[in-house]
């Protein structure tokens, strides 16, 4: 068994992972709770083809912040239509 | 070390001055002319396109404007070489512990996948000191409670769902390197929390990287 002390990690990189099986494991079950599908969803699609403010995309987060479902849906959306967002402004 | 003084590089000194400064023109300038050949420079280290593209955001992040705890590196910079050698260093630093990092994970993933399909005996056998899993459990659950909506939901589209953290910037009307910087920031705070909350309430003594893998492969259930 690895014996790296959680005090010495050097980088993010192990918590990073510690992140990612906290994630997939559904622990943040810490925000569990439904919401509005038909709502949400719409408001998914609009972001995913780039057509909501950023002010929208926080509001749509805090909608779907309680249903790991919704994030789940969320993130199919994002992936299926990436090519579709439009170049940010730096 | 003073800079060693050539007519030819008084526009570096200059640049480097300004840098030092905070001068935000200078310092936009300085990263995007870099941000090519640092990310070619990780490219032919054997770094992803993708790797490449997010470790030299960090690295020039790092590099020129420090963080919330640390100030710029380039307040460190001697110029006992050119800025583009000297980043690029940092740069083949930051990849190579970036790389050690993802060996270590895959190796610690490797084990926890063994052990999750090994099943509940598992966990029984393995998981030698309940209380030090509780409070890491609780640790843990506490520090994804104080994040706001965005932030946990970024987190876990990240993380969870390995969404291009590319796709959200644009989303949110933010840069990339924006939110390199913000996810890094992020995560770094919540490990700070994390190991706040296990020095208040732990059962002493500095739990170690394997406590926290059991925790993982405790993860079966919701909480």
């Amino acid at each position: 068994m690895n014996t790296l002390s959680f005090e010495s990690l050097p980088d993010d990189a192990p918590f990073e992972w510690l992140l990612d099986m906290f994630f997939r494991s559904e622990l943040v079950a810490c925000f569990s709770g439904q919401s509005d599908e038909e709502e949400i969803d719409g408001a998914m699609r609009e972001m995913a083809a780039g057509r909501l403010e950023p002010v929208q995309v926080e509001e749509l987060f805090g909608k779907v912040r309680s249903d790991s479902s919704a994030v789940a849906r969320l993130a199919a959306i994002l992936q299926e239509s990436k090519v579709g967002v439009p170049e940010a402004k730096e | 070390m003073a800079c060693v003084m050539h007519p030819q590089q008084k526009f570096s000194e200059s640049s480097l001055e300004r840098c030092r400064r905070g001068d935000l023109e200078e310092l936009s300038r300085v990263y995007a002319e870099l941000l090519p050949s640092i990310q070619g420079y990780l490219q032919n280290l054997g770094a992803s396109a993708m790797e490449a593209e997010t470790l030299a955001s960090e690295v020039l992040s790092d590099c020129l404007v420090g963080t919330l705890t640390r100030p710029p590196l380039i307040q460190k910079y001697h110029c006992r070489s050119s800025l583009s050698t000297w980043v690029s260093a940092v740069a083949r630093n930051r990849y190579f512990d970036f790389m050690r990092g993802q060996k270590t994970d895959q190796a610690m993933a490797a084990r926890l996948q063994e052990a999750l399909m090994a099943g509940e005996g598992w966990v029984e056998d393995t998981v030698h000191d309940e209380h030090i899993f509780h409070t890491l459990r609780h640790a843990l659950v506490q520090a994804f409670q104080t994040l706001s909506a965005t932030d946990a939901v970024l987190l876990h589209l990240v993380h969870g769902h390995k969404v291009d953290q590319r796709i959200l910037a644009r989303s949110l009307g933010w840069s990339d390197s924006k939110m390199s910087r913000h996810l890094s920031s992020l995560r770094f705070e919540l490990k700070k929390k994390v190991k706040s909350s296990l020095h208040d309430t732990g059962p002493g003594g500095t739990p170690k990287w394997e406590d926290l893998v059991q925790v993982c492969g405790q993860m079966f259930e919701p909480l």
